[in-house]
């Protein structure tokens, strides 16, 4: 037994392992961070957005007012309606929430490094490096569907229903046109890894001004498709139906209270994350531009972090800008109009790959 | 000596033949429709054991996510009551 076991304790105690259990560890406490900052952001945003003040009593500026709002939904009683079903109930939450963070795992936010010769090789800034990355986001977040229908079926409320039934149509129509915008980046990337797709985007002319190999450029009606795709995936404003205030309430999580809710409420910042840091890594060339990654590697992550940063600006700034659309406008605009521009898109961007390779 | 792969293919073999078990035993439609979920995710993880990540995402993507989903909709538009033995003892 000694002598078998030896190669499993070799590989458990050293320092590549190590470094990728600790680095998954930074990756889901910044994920859980980032959801806190968002709401401070979300916050603050609409205040701006509507000419007052938002948050400011809780720290400096309010930055301590994310941590307030967490500290009241602990404290807050955990309610369930009498004819809930008890086990699909405490599940729907626990679905939303472990699907948005697994998703992010596939997901590189940096060159590979050694981390300034601590370690004897270089590790990837990824939870796990796998070659179908692309593929594992769209299951996984197809995935976070079912948190909402079954949190709308177990509630046994007619508005949490409604929601579940609204978003479970919702993000099915427009699944189709986001995998078909992926497929996209996909073919010119020409590879599933996310760290190739990447690196395929490192092209600049006129001396590093101009970030030329950016799919953004051949694609760029795949990236809008994407970002429109992305809001409706998500569940955000102005595609915020399963949750739409003024008609149900507050949608599937009407009968949800303290940690349960807030656990969707997790759910919905990280989504925005994963789909704001998958726009960055297919279309806006993720660590590669403006600094240059000859400064070294922490520049290439602080890159990636300020494009997501203004991804996410611009889905706050949105939601606080348009209006609501009505639900059969968003059916229709979604086979209407996203479907067929989808695969315009990637027959051109198809026919452009064969004709300039 | 038990390999890390033959603990892997026991661990997600008994999920699946546990939860294809418990879609046929449930009595209510939405509990068999979320086991035959579980079912579906236990052999994407045969999947990955056997080396193949494609075959298992388009698993996931193809049944757990586009193919459940539309079950999941008819079960919960159909309104399925619980069953019970009486009612299949008379037909």
């Amino acid at each position: 037994m000694g002598v078998s076991v030896q190669p499993l304790l070799d590989f458990v105690t050293s320092p590549i392992t190590i470094a990728y259990v600790v680095l998954i560890f930074i990756v889901f406490f910044s994920l859980q961070i980032s959801a806190a900052v968002l709401v401070l952001a979300e916050r603050k945003v609409a205040a701006f957005a509507q000419q007052r003040l938002g948050p400011y009593r809780v720290g400096w500026w309010g930055v301590l007012q994310p941590l307030a709002d967490i500290l009241k939904l602990l404290f807050k009683e955990e309610l369930r309606p009498k004819a809930a079903d008890f086990w699909l109930f405490y599940l729907a939450p626990v679905i939303s929430a472990t699907t948005a963070f697994a998703a992010f795992v596939v997901i590189p936010f940096g060159p590979p490094t050694d981390l300034f010769g601590l370690l004897p090789e270089p590790i990837n800034l990824q939870g796990m490096d796998v070659n179908v990355a692309v593929l594992i986001v769209f299951a996984i977040t197809s995935m976070g569907v079912y948190g909402i229908v079954l949190a709308g079926w177990a509630s046994n409320s007619k508005y949490s229903l409604l929601g579940g039934l609204r978003s479970s149509a919702q993000m099915l129509s427009y699944e189709l046109s986001y995998g078909l915008a992926l497929a996209s980046a996909i073919l010119l990337g020409n590879s599933l890894s996310l760290r190739e797709i990447v690196d395929g985007q490192s092209a600049t002319m006129l001396g590093g001004l101009i970030p030329s190999g950016w799919f953004l450029w051949p694609s760029f009606f795949g990236f809008v498709i994407y970002m429109i795709a992305g809001v409706a995936e998500t569940n955000r404003a102005p595609f915020d139906f399963p949750e739409a205030e003024q008609e149900l309430v507050a949608g599937y999580h009407t009968e949800y209270s303290s940690m349960s809710f807030a656990l969707f409420f997790l759910a919905e910042y990280i989504n925005m994350v994963t789909v704001s840091a998958l726009a960055t890594n297919l279309f806006l060339g993720g660590w590669h531009w403006p600094l240059p990654l000859a400064w070294g590697w922490p520049f290439g992550v602080l890159n990636w972090l300020l494009k997501v940063a203004f991804l996410l600006f611009f889905y706050i700034w949105m939601r606080w800008t348009l209006p609501r659309y009505r639900y059969d406008q968003l059916m229709s605009f979604g086979w209407k109009w996203l479907l067929p521009a989808a695969v315009v898109n990637v027959i051109l961007v198809a026919a452009g790959v064969v004709y300039f390779s | 000596m038990i390999s890390l792969d033959a603990i892997l293919f026991y661990l997600f073999g008994a999920v699946t033949v546990a939860s294809s078990l418990a879609v046929v035993t449930q009595r209510n439609p939405m509990h068999s429709v979320l086991f035959l979920i579980g079912s579906f995710l236990a052999l994407a993880g045969l999947y990955i054991n056997l080396d193949s990540p494609f075959t298992a995402v388009t698993q996931i993507i193809v049944y757990a996510g586009a193919i459940m989903v539309l079950f999941l909709f008819v079960v919960m538009l159909l309104n399925a009551p619980r069953e019970d033995v009486a009612s299949n003892a008379k037909a």
